[in-house]
């Protein structure tokens, strides 16, 4: 009876994987399906590297060139990235290191709360907040690069702290003492050895978030600008999942606009395929040295 | 006989409620002195006491006086301190960084940047723990990827590098096997010469090899201290023969 039971567990355990590797493999082939037929009529080096997004023939000619795009979704993710993680690794540290228990307990939700704010409320925020700041400062529209990497920035920050702070926790528990004993200076410990032990795996979550950085639509889509530009700081830019969200829903299906922003979703996936393939290629080299 | 540590009516509490009371004794120099006694009968406590490693427990209050060498230990800055008296935990406690880097972390710290004086620390050292061969081929390997009785020699090594004169040790044979046990035993009894050993130990046969001093500890007071010989074979009092004939433990 047992055994059968065992049995019955073991095909559901294993048709569940199964689904959920099928239905990722869907999406993938689904998209490229969708994304192959733009390649009959625009080149891939015209697509990936052309800076002029025309989907509409207004007497110049239609043409699909998503470098801009590339380029804005990745300054917008470095931008929140950097910005996120010199704000998380030091709220990580202090959180591990230097708070009490008490502060703790009551810190870890308020920070949990922050992940389960709707992004559209973080992009009203940031156009609340931020664009007027920026207009202050000389930026002409307040929107801009810089604006929604901050944005970005502060959505990322949860899943940043409460995965890096547990790890710290751990080598905190294990480190310090012996460090301490040896008469190393708390602070110094902290950022000496319990840093760079936790390393690893701040990378690994730091490999998570870039992931849904690249992927935030409507918060960025709000504080950005969406202009077709190479991105500057203070300047306007548009990532390719704004680009996506703005013209799907007016491009004509099966045209060449429409499959053109397929492609583009596609090159959005082989992008965070690659950095998510650098970061564990970087992780598995500190694995080497030898982590926590 | 020189005395290393005089401990004067040491008494500590955690969150007011009290772990040590009254406890005075000396621990002569470049002896191994062990601390007995049952589960939670204040011997972590009193270690961290000598080192005055219990204030990093936010809770915990010390009262009393420790002595090393003749001075007060409340009067010695904190870092001198814990170089002057080193520690080493029960679980084998490595940084999670290379054996070199392991054994000069604190060196650099204190401002040795040499290159060559660290290399000849990290071979003197390594050597009195008792490591040096075992490791000589490859130290910038990771620590984590050595057994448990080599991370705890590590960390004996590891204490050493900052030159103390006392080394507690908080149960170090408590997570290892027979044998990397034996090879501490070992390595204690060797390091006797030029340090002055306490450490805590749950094992009385252990305590029996390899200590000169006992001190048996029960329910946070002093019961009974003396030489190994006379506390561990012939106790005068009623806890410490129960203790030892394992009435309780």
């Amino acid at each position: 009876m047992a055994k059968t039971a065992n049995r019955f567990f073991m095909l559901l355990i294993g048709s569940l994987t199964v689904l959920a590797i099928l239905s990722l493999a869907f999406v993938i082939w689904f998209v490229a399906k969708e994304a192959l037929p733009l390649f009959r009529e625009v080149s891939p080096a015209a697509f990936f590297l052309g800076t002029r997004w025309m989907p509409v023939d207004f007497g110049n000619g239609m043409s699909f060139g998503i470098f801009n795009f590339i380029m804005g979704t990745l300054a917008v993710s470095l931008t929140g990235m950097i910005l996120a993680l010199l704000v998380g690794l030091g709220a990580s540290l202090y959180l591990s290191c230097a708070a009490t228990q008490r502060v703790r307990t009551l810190l870890y939700p308020v920070i949990d709360l922050l992940a389960g704010i709707p992004s559209v409320v973080y992009g009203f925020v940031g156009l609340m907040v931020l664009k007027p700041v920026f207009i202050r400062a000389g930026v002409k529209t307040g929107l801009c690069v810089l604006a929604a990497g901050i944005v970005l920035a502060v959505m990322l920050l949860p899943y940043l702290i409460s995965a890096s702070s547990e790890t710290m926790l751990k080598a905190r528990a294990r480190c310090l003492p012996p460090a301490m004993a040896l008469g190393i200076s708390r602070w110094d410990a902290a950022a000496g050895i319990v840093l760079p032990a936790s390393a690893r795996n701040i990378l690994m979550s730091a490999g998570l978030a870039v992931g849904r950085a690249m992927g935030e639509t409507m918060a960025v889509m709000m504080v950005m600008g969406n202009a077709n530009l190479f991105p500057k700081l203070l300047g306007k830019g548009e990532s390719i999942a704004a680009l996506i969200a703005l013209e799907m829903g007016t491009a004509v299906a099966d045209s060449t606009h429409y499959h053109a922003l397929y492609a583009a979703g596609f090159a959005l996936m082989i992008l965070l395929f690659v950095i998510n393939l650098g970061i564990s290629a970087l992780r598995s080299r500190l694995l080497r040295r030898g982590g926590i | 006989m020189d005395t290393a540590l005089r401990i004067e009516n040491l008494s500590a509490s955690y969150d007011g409620k009290s772990a040590l009371e009254g406890v005075s004794l000396e621990i002569p120099k470049n002896r191994i002195t062990a601390v007995i006694g049952p589960s939670g009968c204040g011997k972590s406590t009193f270690l961290r006491c000598l080192n005055r490693f219990l204030q990093e427990d936010p809770g915990a209050q010390m009262s009393g006086s420790v002595e090393l060498f003749g001075e007060d230990t409340a009067k010695i800055p904190l870092e001198l301190l814990r170089r002057k008296i080193g520690m080493v935990f029960q679980i084998p406690s490595p940084f999670p960084f290379s054996i070199y880097r392991n054994m000069t972390y604190a060196p650099r710290y204190y401002g040795i940047r040499d290159r060559k004086k660290l290399d000849a620390l990290v071979e003197e050292k390594l050597k009195l723990a008792g490591l040096y061969d075992e490791v000589k081929d490859d130290l910038n390997r990771s620590a984590m990827k050595l057994s448990g009785g080599q991370q705890q020699r590590l960390c004996i090594a590891r204490a050493l590098t900052v030159d103390p004169d006392v080394l507690l040790l908080d149960e170090p044979c408590s997570a290892l096997d027979v044998r990397s046990s034996a090879v501490i035993e070992e390595l204690l009894t060797s390091l006797k010469q030029r340090y002055t050993i306490v450490i805590v130990t749950h094992n009385i046969p252990q305590a029996r090899r390899i200590a000169d001093e006992a001190v048996f500890l029960f329910n946070g007071r002093l019961t009974e201290w003396g030489s190994a010989e006379q506390v561990l074979r012939e106790p005068t009092q009623t806890e410490t023969r129960e203790f030892l004939s394992g009435v309780f433990g």
